[in-house]
């Protein structure tokens, strides 16, 4: 099949879940023998769109990447409407334009896959939030497999997302969870629609042997951001130390939202994927305490390394995968953190098999190879009805 | 620079008709606090019981409080008294935090439930506005 994916960023110096996504799902169905291309900016940071990438073609990792520039930001008013969003939850219908207009765009590329758009079996965009991949689905809709990446956030409540959703041609999900918020939350009926899923690497024996190390860390990966709720988390691990407990959080990335100066918070910034491994290896848990999640790759590297993981039980996707898999525990209260601490420390076999079953279903629901069967299921019969 | 682009404009056009033409069912939002509706008339009083409820609801203390009296310090008897101290606190502690747990869970559903329909009630005003506007604009003499 001939396939654009277009996404508003792409790069491997780009870390966000959704982009890395799209950037593992270009090289693996180009590796499956499709024809693949990814339509892009020359952007790299989502905050100020400027363009770093020069503009053309050029081939990542046997993937034909289009770069086209930003040729349109007006951050100013994109905030204040984005601002007024988050505090209300709405905006009104022009207003929703203008956000729409004030965002990242890339005229460029419309103009182009405007003209090219028939020449492909479909066009993956990704993901529904970022005004430039709202734009370019807007100009082929019929040809547009949406892979939205929804929360439970305010922009997946505004009627341009939601009429988005319903006027494209299909729609895939990356969990069941995230499914049932389309269909039944956001009250939409859409006109084709799957659960694609998503997968991190190829799976292989975990690449260092576990050994949970004593004094004992629970692992955090991923951007420092308030919004992953992570305030809860250093409030929980402070109160731990408090304690007594010999317990450390260690933090494997960067961002604004960063713990607080004492010794049970260790900051390690962005690692490699060596040291990546090497901690979830030694890490009692990694813990995921964000209420928000369209997928969470990060608790599938914790299982493909057999570490068990604990997320926040409010998160329906991540307390989803989690009872599923039996692969962690789910808490809310601080109550319910502390106790899942202690079965974690005290019952070792438990732990371990907790990690065994995190691997396992991943082993049977997400895996590439999976994953592109099930695309390449949905494509088929997509382009046949 | 929108404005100019042919392709920007078709993007508006099936923008606009999509708009027109496609009537969605509403979605509620599940917002723990909705917030104060800027282009509406709100009733101060419940945005102002809501927001003292949003920072009171969390702030539950189920820690253990254990001041020392004047027999704390008096050698041996001292310790043993307020081990026992503690071992009754923690009691009475258990007991508390029980029903403190259940009211929580009821509170929170109590929250949700109140959230939800200042959201819907903040749209069916909407509506209400809007309406109103039309009947305003139906009853002007241009229209007679």
């Amino acid at each position: 099949m001939k396939l654009a994916i277009i996404t508003p960023r792409f790069g491997e110096a780009i870390l966000g879940g959704a982009e890395t996504f799209a950037r593992h799902l270009a090289e693996k169905l180009v590796a499956d023998h499709h024809q693949v291309h990814v339509w892009t900016s020359c952007a790299q940071d989502y905050y100020s769109w400027e363009n770093v990438y020069p503009e053309g073609s050029t081939i990542l990792n046997q993937v034909t990447v289009r770069r086209f520039p930003i040729t349109s930001y007006n951050q100013p008013h994109f905030s204040k409407l984005s601002q007024k969003l988050v505090a209300h939850w709405a905006l009104g219908k022009d207003e929703q334009k203008a956000w729409l207009m004030a965002g990242a765009h890339s005229q460029l590329l419309y103009q182009a896959l405007a003209q090219e758009a028939s020449d492909y079996d479909a066009l993956l965009v990704l993901p529904y939030q970022a005004t430039l991949a709202q734009a370019a689905a807007w100009v082929a809709p019929e040809k547009t497999i949406l892979i939205p990446c929804l929360h439970n956030e305010p922009h997946a409540y505004l009627t341009l997302s939601r009429l988005l959703l319903t006027q494209v041609g299909g729609t895939l999900f990356l969990t069941p969870e995230e499914q049932l918020f389309a269909n039944r939350q956001l009250n939409i009926k859409l006109k084709r629609q799957g659960v694609l899923g998503a997968a991190v690497s190829d799976f292989a024996a975990p690449l260092v042997p576990r050994n949970p190390t004593k004094p004992p860390y629970l692992l955090a990966i991923g951007r420092l951001e308030a919004g992953k709720n992570l305030g809860l988390l250093y409030d929980y691990v402070q109160r731990l130390a408090d304690e007594g407990s010999p317990l450390t959080l260690v933090l494997a990335g960067d961002g604004p939202y960063k713990p607080p100066h004492q010794p049970h918070f260790q900051l390690h910034g962005f690692v490699a994927e060596a040291e990546k491994q090497a901690l979830l290896a030694g890490a009692t848990a990694l813990i995921h305490p964000s209420l928000n999640e369209s997928f969470s790759l990060v608790l599938l590297e914790a299982w493909l390394a057999e570490c068990p993981v604990l997320v926040h039980s409010q998160c329906p996707v991540t307390a989803g995968h989690v009872t599923r898999s039996q692969g962690g525990l789910a808490f809310a209260t601080f109550n319910e953190f502390s106790t899942a601490i202690k079965q974690l420390l005290t019952e070792p076999e438990t732990a371990a098999k907790m990690g065994a079953n995190g691997r396992s279903y991943t082993a049977q629901n997400y895996t590439w190879p999976l994953i592109i069967g099930r695309l390449e299921k949905f494509l088929q019969s997509w382009t046949t009805s | 620079m929108h404005e100019t682009q042919p392709v920007w404009q078709k993007i508006q056009e099936r923008i606009d008709v999509a708009l027109a033409h496609h009537q969605l069912d509403t979605a509620v939002p599940p917002v723990v606090f909705p917030g104060k509706p800027a282009d509406i008339p709100y009733d101060i009083e419940l945005y102002a019981h809501m927001q003292q409820a949003a920072q009171a609801i969390p702030a539950f203390d189920r820690e253990l409080l254990l001041s020392e009296s004047r027999w704390s310090h008096l050698p041996i008897a001292g310790p043993l008294l307020q081990k026992g101290r503690r071992a009754l606190h923690s009691i009475a502690l258990f007991y508390a935090n029980r029903t403190l747990q259940h009211q929580q869970t009821v509170n929170w559903h109590l929250w949700e439930a109140v959230g939800r329909l200042t959201a819907v009630t903040q749209q069916q005003q909407r509506h209400i506005e809007a309406l109103q506007a039309q009947l305003t604009a139906l009853n002007q003499p241009d229209n007679q």
